[in-house]
């Protein structure tokens, strides 16, 4: 697959997504806007949350936000490159395609969602005269790109899981929501009991949104061994998904 | 450390050349890239490690950063009463901290946790510094325990001291130690 074939692909998720509606495309951009726009108005101005012992008025909206972005991008790209060979199966019956290069395009896709979300997301830090030291920034794309592979190994393990099990996709969007609260998002995990702490930190989750926690709440560099453990993770993980896809590969394209 | 960093960056990329180039079997080819992008990314993460230990950055030197140590060991306490517990606080980071300053000013305070580490009481009493702290100065602080104001049933509960920066943070969020001592609330004695 050539990579302007997945650009195409790309570009036609953006277009199918947005197909019918008048502002189209633009929809991208007034999602984040709204999203952050929302979370700020609720929980800073009229619910007045604030986090133990930091008195800004912000810090709970930008403590959620900094982790609700890659969360989102995280488990997008999960939930739907899960389903990718399924859909994409008029495609793969015409055309003989590198299969696991298909779920690229679902990264590709979400991460100019992730892109033009955190854009807003530093605008609007800029404005609210939070400081985040430069090099801190830099390391942001990285842990991106990290978090992605693992995504992307997930839901490529789930893609070829689902052309066999078809209740897999409902199953997903169940243990997604479930991920999605034992991972420290809306609270903050030094105020659980130590014992669930611990669990926490096990969670792969944990560690890449801790990272963006530590760059855009903290304002600092993240934890770099837990990032090492991650990569780990995530490669070992991708590795052993593709063994596993090959010898499934020929019985994937027959259930196709 | 930063050598071996870079050796394993530079391993990493002539294996994702080598993978490119490589005209044999797919899955060994993929297999190969998979490999040189974790020992990449790994690398990078280590590398970063180090540079961010090193005087080069300075991200990681702390402005407010204290250190606090005190001889009681255990605190007691009885229902309605008070208990005086003295610190010895150095201001070991680059900020003068002072309780006397308009805008934000720094206090040692506490929080009240329970057996298992699980919070409590938050926010409690404030105790100021009787003249500005200056880095690498130290300073004896006396923190009063007042059970008629923390109203606390009898019971072991783990009492977190640490400085705050009012309506800013908490030292212990800029990476810095709080100190968390025992303490035995019992009940009043005739």
């Amino acid at each position: 697959m050539k990579p302007v074939f997945l650009f195409e692909l790309t570009k036609r998720d953006f277009r199918e997504r947005y197909a019918g509606s008048v502002l189209g495309i633009f929809w991208m951009l007034i999602w984040p806007l709204v999203m952050i726009s929302i979370y700020t108005l609720i929980f800073s101005r009229i619910m007045g949350a604030k986090l133990p012992g930091i008195s800004s008025v912000y810090s709970y909206s930008i403590y959620l936000i900094a982790g609700i972005l890659p969360w989102t991008a995280f488990a997008n790209t999960v939930s739907r490159a899960s389903n990718v060979f399924v859909e994409k199966r008029h495609i793969i019956s015409k055309i003989q395609i590198f299969l696991p290069r298909l779920p690229i395009y679902i990264v590709l896709s979400e991460t100019v969602t992730f892109i033009i979300s955190m854009f807003f997301f530093i605008c609007f830090l800029f404005f609210s005269g939070v400081k985040i030291p430069f090099a801190a920034i830099l390391v942001v794309p990285f842990v991106f790109v990290v978090q992605q592979v693992f995504a992307f190994s997930l839901g490529f393990l789930l893609a070829t899981l689902s052309v066999f099990l078809r209740d897999l996709r409902e199953f997903i969007g169940i243990v997604l929501q479930v991920w999605f609260w034992i991972t420290p998002i809306v609270y903050m995990k030094n105020m659980l009991p130590y014992s669930l702490q611990t669990v926490l930190s096990l969670n792969p989750a944990t560690l890449f949104i801790e990272a963006y926690q530590a760059v855009f709440f903290y304002g600092r560099l993240p934890n770099f061994y837990h990032l090492i453990v991650l990569t780990l993770m995530g490669h070992l993980f991708l590795g052993l998904t593709y063994i596993l896809f090959k010898k499934l590969e020929k019985d994937v394209r027959d259930f196709l | 450390m930063i050598l071996l960093g870079l050796c394993l960056s530079a391993f990493s990329l002539v294996l994702a050349w080598r993978s490119i180039r490589n005209s044999s079997g797919n899955s060994r080819r993929v297999l190969l890239l998979i490999t040189a992008s974790g020992l990449f990314f790994s690398s990078f993460f280590f590398l970063a490690e180090q540079f961010s230990s090193t005087p080069y950055i300075s991200i990681k030197k702390q402005q407010w950063q204290a250190t606090l140590s005190s001889k009681t060991g255990t605190i007691h306490l009885e229902i309605g009463e008070k208990t005086l517990v003295p610190f010895l606080v150095e201001n070991s980071g680059t900020e003068v901290i002072d309780s006397m300053e308009k805008k934000n000013p720094v206090f040692l305070s506490f929080h009240i946790l329970d057996s298992s580490g699980g919070m409590l009481q938050f926010d409690n009493a404030r105790f100021a510094f009787s003249e500005p702290l200056r880095p690498q100065q130290q300073q004896r602080v006396v923190v009063v325990l007042d059970n008629a104001v923390l109203k606390l049933r009898p019971g072991n509960y783990i009492a977190e001291f640490d400085l705050v920066r009012e309506e800013s943070f908490w030292f212990q969020e800029r990476e810095g130690m709080s100190l968390r001592i025992p303490l035995l609330v019992g009940e009043k004695k005739r």
